[in-house]
């Protein structure tokens, strides 16, 4: 059955039936559901899918004239927007209001409630129909709300949270609701416990019994047929669907559409199945509507399955065994509403109909039923019954497919794949883990040989089996060749095939360490999981490394972990200092060492109160100094004076032992009666040591505990002395910070201006001793951005950001990198750097970005960007207009809004790149001499009197008096196009933007920009004839595909014709092949030494045959006297010659003429000239390409051509180093003549 | 003259194509096919009447812009809303595909067989039949 469905997917459109009036049982429930509504009270319907409930809302709303009432589809609105656009949407429709979707959420939470109080001043019903729960926050979110309306207005009464059933509610309350659901359960979710259940009452809408059943169908057929169906038919109709309304409607429309009505209930029933499979597997954009709500049924059904696990489990229980176990972990309920299970009265569960019992039969035969549990491997007993499946398979003969038909959601195999991963990461033993990876790789991804290997010395060749886990024993053998495959795979870290291709080896790297080598044997011929195999295999191993690693530090850190856990109490009064000191900020460094006094003062008090009542608590500190506190009797010393530790033999003694030993190892010492305790710190020359006067024996008693509070001392000091020289490296950053040229702040994690160094507080002409003036700093938002800051704080990151803000109103662009301070391993404050970006950055920036451009409108928008960052607040983009005069038109213009366009003439003759002019007629003043000053005497850059723009008027002030021309040139140094640039006032000008060294670097500037234009045009044109090439191989080949169907009864002399395009196309496609060949990387735009007519006669012969067999066109050839040798690129050449003729034959083959139709290619050389012309009688070329073709090519006017590639082979042309003109007087007579010329000298071939 | 079902248009610059549409459409009983070779010709054919299904490539007047036909298209369904267009063109760029989805009811990369063409367009035919039901 499955083969023969999936061989063929065509299925028939299915023809609208009318809709049927409601049956008995139908009509029931609408008067109970009418009833219930007048009486103010909630109502849940509850069905199958597809038994009539939206039936019977629309019945309901038409039947209640007294109220208002309100229709929401819940499952459209979610799938369509989400819960925040099906909240907008009740609101909207209720109270009228628009919210805007980021404020919805806080507006349901408060305002609403209020405003329906306030709007809804009549009855109203609200429907919510089509409620699916498989969200389950959506499902607690909305049960609530609904709860809350219901509450809220419901006037006069105070809701019980105890009550079960529904209260009639006064006559005051203004809001009904009704639900309606298929499936209203989730997998965790329970809606009988859920707060909607104690406000509902419940009509439940089975499907249609025998005779309702009948008559409808009765009626349907009979409206379709024009005559009563036969009860034959109608008892077929009821077996298979058992009533079910949508199914017993569709399974007429399918009747019909393939003309079943006398065939048996099997062939109808397959019939059935094979159209719903045929449907659920096509896209639901090209059903019509009949099928796609079949699409969207059998859709829900199946996403009930990857959505549900028990249902699942269900379903495959009954598929396989024809039963469901007592002592399966669904609720029955949930089973019989989804409509597919149902239940008899003696208990036993089964199919609801034939239809959905031969539905899933296909959906879970033994090949995918796997697959589908792989949706739900989260849940325990799927697991384990997924590996059943399997493991049958395995065991079998029967292996698994690796895709599956129906794919509704989430239905990679990499999903399915991060399903297992989770499902792995739940074994927290290394035993239990290993033998799930183990049975995945068999069971599921079909491998039985693998081993791992751990390298315990890369470099001494110890190479060894992880007998835990390998699945071969000792069968490889680690031979030379096997090893210099393993080692290649370790030192160029990625996965590699063997020799022999058999085997596979996966690197293990953690970190950017590489821990285990995974080898195992390639299945040959395996297909989609085979893809993630090396996927899963490091995802699965580094779950196993990890278990390991933890399983170390466990047994290792164990015992000390419960000491310190055991103790907490006690060590309460420390942690709750050290909570302090993380919660300081940086302002506070100064109290860290008065702080770091008390900490070891309470660490003393914390032993003392540990009840050792006699001891000596030495710190040696560094440089040899010794502080001890003495506790006796009860009492703690203060601090005795620092003293040597040449006075004290027994401390010095007892040093000499730590010489070797780690930070806070703890050793002792019995010296002359005394116990001597004690470790060193990680202050070099810092110790810590604990004298007391207890006998041997009782030492030994209290030894143990005394270790460990000896070690919940060391732990809170070191924590203290980490922070401490902290401190004391930020107050050391801070002087270094001070004095930086760069613009530097702090904040700390609240958010406050902690510092400001010199040059930034000097700028902004703030205080930097005083915090408030700092945090003044906060009403510059241009400088400070909360939320970068605030991404630091949480990320932990370094950012780089561009921070841009005014001073003296020039704006500063500076290059911030924003450092998060870290102190144990939370930031606690975020140091910003703010390199400024001078006017060399600047254009090297410009620079950068022009040379990742790839079109040449691309440089110049970064051109125009680029001045107004430089300061200049008027810019205007020229291009040329003629070759012929000096008159440019303006393109673009930043800093003034106007759609005007500016003409200027201007000539520029100097080789240079800039100039700098000045408003004919300004007079000498201040801002002149200034000017002038600024430009030493012997500067290349003379300022020059302007002679095109009217004269300086000192009313108007709102135009330029200076500019500076930035142009553009071409490789033959003419420009093309120029950048003004100036200020729209003269007291703007007067600014520190230019002078004599800034005008040297937009020079530059200026030099590299054209060369950078001019580099990106060939690029332009390769990307353009790439495309061109790649257009015309396919049209060709496509069109011979076309002419090879033969057509019936079709003459000799047209197969011959046939044969003719077929052969022309097929040689067309081959040239474009040719050319795409030879337009390798690199060697698309190199010449070569090539004969003209050698190459006009290959490429004219193809075209010559069929333009004189299609089209009746009289093609002729004028080929040189002389050979002709010529350097050029023969691809381009080929491909503009090409486009010539081909777009003439095309023009002319579609023109009515009455004379006969000709197409003429000569070639000819003069002493200084290589001419192709290209000629046909046809009728002309448009007006709009005759001008294109007399304007300048390198002008690049964006005018639209509608002329056949002409632009493009034009542009080619030039490229090449020639031109493609039309020649006025037409060669033969009437219609259109191009020539193609090459420029040449006799006796040069180099020069083209 | 019989009286055929559906009538179809057919816009492609290139006349080797439509040639051969028109010879195997010819003997069709369901379908009269048209073609037309320009933009201009395009909206005079259509000022006349609509076709049950317009066929469109995108490649008109040039070989590397496809420009013409997507904005034939646009154009064309701004000023008959109803004209139901399907693309047949060699261009099948991603981007094109996207940005003509909410004008065309289908699109085709040339690469079919007329008579595979036929029953491909038979059943959107059909199709929009029962969905103007």
């Amino acid at each position: 059955m499955l083969k023969k469905i999936k061989k063929s997917l065509i299925f028939k459109p299915v023809k609208k039936l009318n809709e049927t009036p409601p049956s008995a049982t139908e009509y029931n429930n609408l008067s109970k559901l009418i009833t219930l509504i007048k009486n103010n009270t909630n109502v849940f319907i509850i069905g199958q899918n597809g038994t009539g409930k939206t039936f019977l809302i629309n019945q309901a709303i038409k039947n209640i004239k007294d109220r208002k009432c309100y229709y929401f589809d819940i499952n459209q609105l979610i799938v369509s927007g989400g819960r925040l656009k099906f909240y907008q949407k009740i609101v909207q429709d209720l109270i009228g209001k628009s919210i805007p979707y980021d404020k919805i959420e806080i507006y349901i939470l408060e305002e609403f409630f209020n405003d329906l109080i306030k709007e809804i001043n009549s009855p109203v019903v609200l429907f919510f129909d089509h409620f699916r729960v498989f969200n389950d926050e959506f499902y607690q979110h909305f049960f609530n709300t609904c709860r809350k309306i219901d509450s809220v207005t419901y006037s006069n009464t105070v809701f019980s949270n105890d009550s079960k059933k529904p209260e009639t509610k006064s006559k005051y309350q203004n809001i009904v609701m009704v639900f309606s659901g298929s499936l209203v359960i989730s997998d965790k979710s329970d809606l009988s416990k859920s707060p909607l259940w104690n406000i509902t009452e419940k009509i439940f809408v089975r499907p249609h019994s025998r005779l309702e059943a009948n008559l409808n169908n009765y009626r349907r057929l009979t409206d379709l047929l024009k005559s009563p169906p036969e009860t034959k038919l109608l008892d077929i109709i009821y077996n298979l669907t058992s009533g079910h309304k949508f199914l017993s409607k569709t399974l007429i429309q399918i009747i019909i559409a393939y003309d079943m009505i006398n065939k048996s209930e099997d062939e109808i029933l397959d019939k059935y199945i094979h159209h719903i499979w045929s449907v659920i597997n096509t896209k639901k954009e090209l059903l019509d509507t009949g099928n796609k709500k079949i699409w969207f049924h059998f859709h829900n059904i199946i996403e009930y399955f990857e959505t549900n696990a028990s249902i699942l489990m269900a379903a495959l229980n009954l598929n396989q065994n024809r039963q469901i176990y007592s002592e399966s972990p669904f609720e029955m309920d949930q089973i019989t509403i989804t409509g597919i299970i149902d239940k008899k009265d003696d208990g036993e569960y089964f199919f609801s109909n034939d239809i959905y019992r031969l539905l899933m039969a296909i959906l879970f035969d033994n090949y995918r039923a796997g697959d589908y549990c792989l949706f739900h491997t989260e849940d325990d007993l799927v697991w384990k019954r997924t590996k059943e499946i399997y493991q049958s398979l395995h065991d079998s003969i029967i292996r698994r497919k690796y895709t599956r038909m129906i794919t509704t959601k989430s239905q990679t195999s990499a999903y399915i794949a991060n399903n297992i991963i989770q499902r792995l990461k739940k074994n927290k033993d290394i035993k239990e883990l290993t033998k799930e990876i183990s049975e995945i790789l068999t069971l599921m991804y079909d491998i039985s040989e693998w081993a791992i290997y751990i390298f315990q010395d890369i470099d001494s060749d110890q190479i060894k089996l992880d007998e835990n886990f390998s699945q071969l024993g000792n069968r490889i053998q680690i031979s030379e060749p096997v090893k210099r495959f393993f080692y290649k795979i370790v030192i160029e870290k990625k996965q590699l095939n063997d020799w022999t291709g058999t085997w596979q080896g996966i690197p293990i790297i953690i970190g950017n360490t590489f821990k285990r080598l995974f080898v195992y044997r390639l299945q040959p011929g395996k297909r989609g999981w085979g893809r993630i195999i090396p996927t899963f295999i490091k995802d699965a191993m580094n779950l196993y490394h990890n278990l390991i690693e933890q399983k170390q530090i466990k047994d290792e850190f164990g015992k000390l972990h419960k000491t310190l856990q055991e103790k907490e109490d006690e060590f309460g009064k420390l942690s709750k200092i050290l909570k302090e000191y993380d919660s300081m900020t940086i302002q506070a460094s100064d109290t860290y060492k008065n702080t770091e006094q008390q900490y070891w003062r309470l660490s003393k008090q914390f032993l003392f109160s540990i009840k050792i009542k006699d001891f000596i608590f030495y710190e040696i500190l560094y440089g040899n100094k010794v502080r001890l506190t003495h506790s006796k009797e009860d009492k703690l010393s203060s601090y005795d004076k620092l003293q040597d530790l040449d006075q004290f033999n027994h401390l010095k003694d007892f040093q000499n032992i730590f010489q070797y030993k780690q930070n806070g190892q703890i050793n002792e010492k019995l010296y002359y009666g005394k116990q001597l305790t004690g470790c060193t710190m990680s202050i070099p020359g810092n110790m810590m040591i604990i004298e007391t006067n207890l006998t041997e024996d009782k030492y030994k008693i209290i030894k143990k505990n005394f270790f460990r509070y000896i070690r919940l001392i060391y732990f809170a000091l070191e924590q203290n002395i980490h922070l401490y020289q902290t401190s004391k490296r930020l107050i050391a950053a801070q002087n270094v910070l001070n004095v930086s040229q760069n613009l530097i702040f702090i904040v700390s994690k609240d958010n406050e201006i902690v510092f400001v160094n010199q040059k930034l507080s000097h700028l902004l002409n703030i205080n930097n001793e005083d915090l408030k003036d700092l945090n003044t700093l906060n009403s510059l938002q241009s400088i400070y951005k909360q939320d970068t800051i605030k991404m630091v704080l949480e990320k932990k990151q370094i950012i780089f950001e561009e921070i841009k803000f005014n001073v003296n109103k020039k704006e500063k662009i500076t290059n911030a990198t924003y450092i998060p301070l870290i102190k144990n391993n939370n930031v606690f404050a975020v140091s910003i750097i703010m390199q400024e970006v001078t006017y060399r950055n600047k254009l090297l920036i410009a620079n950068q970005n022009m040379l990742k451009a790839k079109t040449t409108k691309e440089v110049e928008q970064i051109l125009l960007n680029q001045f107004s960052s430089l300061g200049f607040t008027i810019v205007i983009q020229y291009k040329k207009q003629h070759d012929s005069d000096n008159k440019y038109i303006s393109e673009a213009v930043v800093g003034i809004n106007t759609k005007k366009q500016y003409e200027y003439q201007i000539e520029f003759t100097n080789n240079i790149g800039i100039n700098v002019w000045y408003r004919k007629g300004f007079p000498i003043n201040d801002n002149k001499h200034l000017w002038i000053n600024r430009l030493n005497q012997s500067s290349e850059f003379k300022l020059k009197e302007d002679q095109y723009w009217p004269s300086y008027d000192k009313k108007k002030t709102n135009r330029p008096n200076f500019w500076i021309t930035f142009p553009i040139r071409n490789f033959k140094n003419d420009v093309v196009k120029f950048y003004s640039m100036g200020w729209i006032t003269d007291d703007e000008w007067d600014n520190e933007y230019v002078n004599d060294g800034k005008l040297t670097l937009l020079n530059s500037f200026a030099i590299t920009a054209s060369q950078i234009i001019e580099n990106i045009k060939p690029k332009e044109y390769l990307e353009k004839f790439q495309g061109m090439i790649s257009h015309g191989l396919k049209e060709p080949f496509y069109v011979a595909l076309q002419y090879l169907e033969p057509l019936p009864k079709m003459k000799y002399e047209e197969q011959l014709e046939m044969t003719d395009i077929v052969c022309a196309n097929i040689e067309m496609g081959l040239t474009g092949l040719q050319s795409l060949l030879t337009l390798r990387r690199g060697k698309s735009l190199e010449k070569e030494i090539i004969e003209l007519n050698d190459i006009l006669q290959k490429q004219t012969r193809l075209f010559e045959a069929y333009a004189r067999k299609k089209s009746n066109i009289n093609f002729t050839i004028n080929y040189s006297h002389t050979p002709i040798y010529f350097l050029i690129n023969k691809v381009m050449l080929i491909q503009v010659l090409n486009n010539l003729i081909g777009n003439s034959i095309n023009y002319i083959k579609r023109a009515q003429l009455k004379r006969e139709k000709k197409i003429q290619v000569e070639l000819k050389k003069t002493s200084d000239e290589i001419v192709f012309y290209i000629s046909d009688n046809g009728k002309g070329l448009p007006k709009d390409v005759k001008d294109y073709l007399k304007q300048d090519v390198s002008i690049g006017h964006q005018i639209c051509i509608k002329q056949f590639g002409i632009k493009f082979s034009r542009e080619i042309a030039h490229l090449l180093g020639g031109r493609l003109e039309l020649i006025d007087l037409p060669l033969l007579g009437q219609g259109t003549s191009y020539q193609l010329i090459f420029p040449c000298k006799e006796g040069n071939h180099n020069d083209t | 003259m019989t009286h055929k079902k559906y009538t179809i248009i057919h816009l492609d610059d290139n006349p080797d194509i439509t040639d051969r549409m028109d010879l195997f459409l010819d003997d069709s009983n369901e379908i009269k096919y048209e073609y037309i070779h320009n933009i201009e010709d395009a909206f005079k054919r259509l000022s006349q009447g609509l076709p049950h299904l317009m066929l469109v490539d995108l490649m008109l007047e040039d070989d590397i812009n496809a420009d013409p036909g997507i904005n034939f298209i646009k154009q064309a369904k701004k000023e008959y809303p109803k004209l139901n267009i399907m693309v047949l063109s060699n261009r099948g760029d991603m981007s094109i595909r996207n940005e003509l989805k909410e004008y065309v009811i289908d699109y085709e990369e040339k690469i079919f067989r007329p008579s595979v063409y036929m029953e491909k367009i038979l059943t959107i035919l059909n199709q929009l039949d029962t969905n103007h039901e």
